[in-house]
């Protein structure tokens, strides 16, 4: 036991010591919560609409006026010719075209005015979220005109309310702060240990380690031990940033939370480290990491939907721990899911951690 | 009859059809200095990976200190020391935090750690440097260091891969004092190097060339059985029938 | 001429040696690319709904008939029937569940404890809002999906209506890899070359061989380019490999002009390396290197180059930071090279920006590259 307390001094002298690391340490909880979370919005705003109006008609230019008032859009020009229109699609300036026909005015209370409306899907999101809202407010758009000519006397809207439960607001900050803080989780305790042992194995200090009578669990133990702590210091900045400067808290309990990230950090130091017990140079070690990071942060639901993947990307996504992790920690930030709520996230975390942990231990050999 | 440190029978390691170390046998008497020299590529530095248990046997065995390399390397890792060609104490911690760190590996108490780095640096008047971070020390004070510390456990074997590579020769002399001095203190001292001048200095030397032991004998013996004056010669002689290139 | 030819014939040999690392660098992008053009998707997909309250229905062939037209959509799918709207909330909690469809009859028991309030009669959906987007668009589909059931049949009433005739532009089946693999595309090559080129100089410089050269007769310039141009050679394979297998297997379009799209990612390719060139530069170590590389490039570019979240919808001051994302430029362009079909004309803002930058970081790489001697 002593030895292992030698040793692990050892690795947080040399944390203390490194500069650099200290200030990652401290910046990346600081980037994902107070910088990328605005950045990271899929809802549509401020949605650039170009009109064509071949009907110059008093109600064509309500409509247009209606449009341009929504918070959503802000329409960018109106012409009367369609390519003009298509060329402001082409360059961005726009993002939907809107062409009124001739005659709109008048087919409208015989019920048979048609408005064309395009969006560009290159961003499909983004494009048929525009489709479907202007496509919204040209049919209320027509009832309207409908009540005030006195036609449409009877409402079919039909009364199917939506109640949008945990995060009524709708606010996509909220989403994305439990997700980033994954992130930088992910950053912070798989990369950081990935290059660990093999800087020892380039620099030549492994050896001397290797030929001292230390067991193989004290020697990855003790540099295990400093990346959780570096984890929990990471995760509890995140989380206080984020109340003093949102007022966003988790609904949850903090000793589930915690027990969660725990099992995440100890996950995700395994791999670092069992990768770093298998790689010759720190160049293929990073490498590899970054491949890895691109599965833990693209396959996980961190930034796009898990259930729209494709089958097969699903059943990665099922063996992905950080997975686990992302549903977790957004179910107890956001939907104050208690602990035997998340019984498979904490099971699957579970695992992996014993997982990885048992082979970072295994594949570091001290003989070869 | 004198004790052994270091007894090797048949000992062989091979990486797929290449065998780095073919079928070699000697053994090493307490208290000597063993020569292991060869030129590079010869599987010198593979051989003594093998003694000091980083490295496991193909086929042979090897017993150091007394206990098996293959059976009980750990065993074997409590009683030697180690100095590789590569520097290898941690050059972001201080001398202090470096003797610390291995005294505590060894299970010396912190009182007998502190004790051992007031000697270590009395011996290598390095009591100005002992809270510097080792990158900032000179080569020469490292490598004297190195093997300081890789004696503080007071092993009774030490090994050294090529301990003076690249220091001035003023600093290999001290450097040689140093091992002298723990020969001395019956520490068995297992040194490889290319330097012919350093091969004079053992009690006994081996010459490896192409994986076998070619020549094994004090160096004065060796000099008179091939009939020349300086171990460079000697070494030319030898090396000369070498099949593997330099890698 | 004839010491550069040298030179890079060492800096060749050196990584081909290397077999895993250029295994690694050659084949991670293609895979890369392959998973995530097919896995990144923003649709609303195989969303799981739960039906409650179907004893207490008023009509209970009503229920089942939605329950069918839900369960018939591309989007939902039906999943679990449960009594009582708490049961819903536990499984959406549980993560079991993305949205629940409630009878509105009075008669299904309402726990009095319970948070959760029936807002009047009728139908009512419930989505787990968690993400704003994926919930408000669920919830849209199933309101139409019900409004489409319960419908009044009034075709023979005469109403005034302005009927939308929609379309979708460019990508009419939404399919995300069109989106994606333009910005997979452009994150890999920064990445990898940034990466690369910083870690393979800093890495001489760790080991002291850097010095070695730096103080032979060859010009400093001379030894840096013949460190990078392999390393352009390997992104270049990466970048054709990238196009077939996008064009192939991923049936990406490649509408637009291919000569555009390939200067524009031999720029993109080189300012990468430039970066990579700057980071080796300000950096002493390999671990500083690959930090500032991987995590100083990796999340800005994930999230500010509008490969995932697009750009308009963020604040200003952030609009501002992106402009300074070579990644957007590239992705910019390449969607609309690709994607939309257009030619030089539409990129050549695009193209003049990434040159600015090649030029920018030069002259940075060539500044701290001297104060470096």
């Amino acid at each position: 036991m002593n030895t292992f307390l030698y040793l692990l001094q050892k690795e947080f002298i040399q944390i203390r010591r490194n500069s650099f690391m200290r200030r990652m340490i401290i910046m990346y909880p600081l980037l994902v919560t107070l910088v990328f979370p605005w950045a990271t919005s899929m809802d549509l705003v401020d949605c650039g609409v170009v009109i064509v109006d071949h009907d110059h008609s008093q109600l064509s230019s309500r409509l247009i006026n209606e449009i341009d008032a929504l918070p959503l859009f802000h329409v960018t020009s109106t012409t009367d010719s369609y390519t003009i229109g298509m060329n402001d699609i082409s360059s961005h300036d726009a993002t939907a075209i809107v062409e009124i026909p001739h005659g709109f005015s008048d087919s409208i209370s015989v019920g048979g005015a048609q408005v064309y409306i395009a969006s560009n899907a290159v961003d499909g999101l983004q494009g048929s979220l525009a489709m479907n809202y202007l496509g919204q407010v040209t049919t209320q758009f027509g009832q309207e005109i409908g009540h005030d000519i006195g036609m449409n006397t009877t409402t079919n809207q039909s009364e199917v309310a939506i109640k949008y439960l945990f995060n009524g607001t709708l606010n996509y900050r909220h989403f994305m702060i439990p997700g980033l803080i994954v992130f930088a989780l992910i950053a912070l305790t798989a990369m950081l240990p990935a290059l660990n042992i093999v800087s020892e194995k380039e620099k030549g200090t492994i050896e001397q380690m290797n030929v001292t009578p230390i067991h193989k669990y004290q020697f990855i133990l003790a540099k295990l031990i400093p990346y959780w702590i570096i984890g929990l210091i990471a995760v509890t900045i995140c989380i206080v940033l984020s109340g003093a400067v949102y007022g966003y808290l988790p609904k949850g309990s903090y000793a589930s939370l915690y027990l969660l990230v725990f099992l995440f950090i100890l996950t995700m130091s395994g791999i670092g480290l069992m990768l770093s017990n298998k790689s010759n140079t720190m160049q293929e070690a990073v490498f590899v990491m970054f491949f890895l990071m691109m599965i833990f942060s693209l396959m996980s639901g961190l930034f796009t939907p898990v259930q729209s993947m494709d089958s097969w990307a699903k059943w990665i996504a099922d063996i992905n721990p950080p997975r686990y992790f992302v549903d977790g920690m957004r179910a107890i930030y956001i939907k104050g899911s208690s602990f035997a709520q998340l019984g498979t996230e904490y099971i699957a975390l579970t695992i992996s951690s014993i997982l990885f942990g048992a082979l970072a231990v295994y594949t570091y050999k001290k003989q070869n | 009859m004198e004790k052994l440190a270091i007894k090797v029978k048949n000992l062989t390691k091979s990486f797929g059809h290449f065998k780095a170390v073919d079928n070699i046998s000697f053994e090493v008497k307490e208290g000597e200095i063993f020569g292991f020299l060869g030129a590079n590529g010869a599987g010198k530095s593979t051989a003594m990976r093998m003694l000091c248990g980083l490295s496991t046997p193909s086929s042979g065995t090897a017993e150091v200190a007394g206990f098996d390399v293959r059976k009980k390397p750990e065993k074997v890792k409590q009683r030697i020391g180690y100095m590789s060609q590569r520097f290898s104490l941690y050059e972001d911690l201080t001398v202090r935090e470096n003797i610390t760190l291995y005294g505590g590996i060894y299970g010396l108490t912190k009182a007998k750690i502190e004790e051992e780095t007031k000697r270590m640096t009395t011996q290598l008047k390095m009591e100005d440097l002992l809270d510097h971070l080792v990158m900032d020390i000179p080569l020469g004070w490292k490598q004297k260091l190195a093997f300081s510390v890789a004696l503080i456990h007071h092993p009774s074997v030490v090994f050294l891969d090529e301990p003076t590579g690249g220091v001035d020769p003023k600093t290999r002399r001290q450097f040689w004092e140093l091992i002298y001095e723990a020969a001395h203190q019956g520490t068995t001292i297992f040194v490889t190097t290319h330097y012919m001048d350093e091969a004079s200095y053992c009690d006994r030397i081996s010459m490896m060339v192409d994986g076998e032991i070619k020549a094994l004998d004090t160096p004065k013996a060796l000099k008179k059985r091939m009939g020349v004056e300086t171990m460079d010669e000697v070494f030319r002689m030898l090396a000369r029938k070498a099949k593997r290139g330099d890698d | 001429m004839n010491e550069i030819k040298a030179f890079i014939r060492k800096e060749l040999f050196h990584i081909l040696r290397d077999r895993r690392t250029l295994l690694i660098v050659i084949l991670l992008p293609i895979v890369q690319v392959l998973l995530f053009g097919f896995a990144i998707s923003v649709e609303v997909q195989h969303m799981r709904i739960a039906m409650v309250g179907k004893e207490f229905a008023d009509d209970q062939s009503l229920f089942e008939k939605l329950a069918q037209d839900i369960d018939a959509t591309d989007a939902c799918d039906v999943t679990a029937y449960y009594t009582t709207v708490e049961e819903a909330i536990d499984a959406m909690q549980r993560g079991e569940i993305d949205a629940a469809i409630r009878n509105g009859s009075p008669a299904i028991p309402i726990n009095p404890q319970s948070t959760w309030q029936a807002a009047g009669q009728g139908w009512q959906i419930l989505t787990d809002a968690t993400n704003p987007t994926t919930g408000t668009n669920l919830g849209y589909l199933l309101q139409g999906i019900i409004s489409q059931r319960m419908m009044p049949n009034e075709t023979t009433t005469h109403r005034a209506s302005v009927s939308p005739n929609s379309h979708l532009l460019f990508n009419p089946q939404l399919i995300s890899a069109y989106n994606f693999v333009p910005g997979v595309m452009g994150l890999v090559f920064i990445m990898i070359g940034a990466l690369v080129t910083s870690v393979s100089i800093v890495r001489e410089k760790e080991i002291g061989t850097m010095e070695l050269l730096l103080v032979s007769p060859v010009k400093p310039w001379i030894i840096i380019l013949s460190k990078m141009l392999p390393y352009f050679i390997i992104c270049s394979v990466d970048f054709i490999a990238l196009l077939i297998v996008s064009k192939t297997i991923l049936h990406v379009p490649i509408a637009g002009s291919l000569s555009a799209i390939i200067v524009m990612s031999i720029l993109y390719i080189i300012l990468a390396l430039v970066i990579g060139l700057v980071i080796s530069n300000k950096t002493k170590t390999q671990f500083q290197a690959m930090m500032i590389s991987i995590l100083g490039l990796m999340l800005p570019v994930i999230i500010l180059s509008g490969l995932i979240f697009p750009i308009a919808n963020m604040p200003t001051v952030l609009q501002y930071v992106t402009h300074v994302i070579p990644t957007k430029w590239y992705i910019d362009g390449l969607r609309k090279l690709m994607i939309q079909g257009l030619g030089w004309a539409s990129v050549w803002h695009d193209i003049a920006i990434l040159c600015a930058m090649i030029t920018f970081f030069s002259i940075l790489a060539f500044k701290t590259f001297k104060n470096r001697l």
